[in-house]
């Protein structure tokens, strides 16, 4: 698996992410669970099915730098994201079972912080 | 089905016209499926993620159930840093038993989850007996 330099310290996580999808499911239909992960200038968007799963049975939290998510009562999953994630301008979409997480990337100006020498 | 042949020229034109420009067709995979036995019919559960109403063909032909399906793309075309690909869309063929009627087929789709329920036919019903 090739990982992008920003990910790659912090991989653990989407075998954990792989992980939550597979139990989330086992409930509804055997389906495996396939976390998609893209790239772009902006940002990575997130992608994962929930066939079967109701909008409201979702409960999805960033707090602590970190993004939080529960499935209807399933054990809550934690998915650290690290500085290059805008945290204050996350958002996700849940349309015909596939939930869409935006992380957008961090302006690379907020935590510059030019030091003056005197 | 009939119905639906006229507003299935155009996408089926399209694939063709795709198949003959590009090396490889479409991805269709095989849905995840189950099904159950009721006492008087079938369930089967099929998960069709990413697939809207309007993108969806259930057919029944003789003993044979036919789906296919039609997967939305995400807006974000970014590059895929880590997950394979979400299929095109799904293709699906069973057959039922000769005691299921499949005229008689209901179908439900919600969330990426399409429900079928299909009842027995008429002579596989359930009978009760009144005991006199």
């Amino acid at each position: 698996m090739i990982l992008a330099q920003h990910l790659r310290n912090s991989s653990p996580w989407l075998s954990d992410f792989g992980r939550l999808f597979d139990a989330a499911l086992r409930g509804a239909v055997r389906a495996p669970v396939d976390l998609r992960v893209r790239e772009d200038d902006n940002g990575w968007t997130l992608e994962a099915d929930f066939p079967g799963v109701a909008r409201d049975d979702l409960e999805l939290e960033a707090r602590e730098g970190a993004l939080h998510l529960q499935v209807k009562g399933d054990t809550r999953y934690r998915l650290p994201l690290g500085e290059k994630v805008d945290l204050s301008r996350l958002s996700a979409r849940f349309e015909d079972g596939v939930l869409a997480i935006r992380l957008p990337k961090a302006d690379a100006t907020d935590s510059t912080h030019r030091i003056e020498i005197h | 089905m009939n119905d639906t042949t006229t507003c299935c020229e155009t996408p089926d034109k399209e694939k063709t016209a795709i198949a003959h420009r590009e090396p490889n067709p479409d991805h269709l995979a095989e849905p995840t499926w189950n099904a159950s036995r009721r006492e008087d019919g079938a369930d089967i559960e099929v998960a069709l993620p990413g697939v809207r109403k309007e993108d969806l063909k259930v057919e029944v032909r003789q003993s044979r159930l036919l789906l296919e399906a039609r997967r939305s793309q995400s807006e974000n075309q970014g590059r895929l840093i880590h997950g394979t690909p979400a299929p095109d869309g799904y293709r699906l063929e069973l057959r039922l038993g000769n005691a299921l009627d499949g005229a008689s087929l209901t179908a439900r789709l919600e969330s990426g989850l399409l429900r079928l329920a299909i009842p027995l036919v008429e002579a596989a019903q359930p009978k009760r007996i009144e005991i006199a």
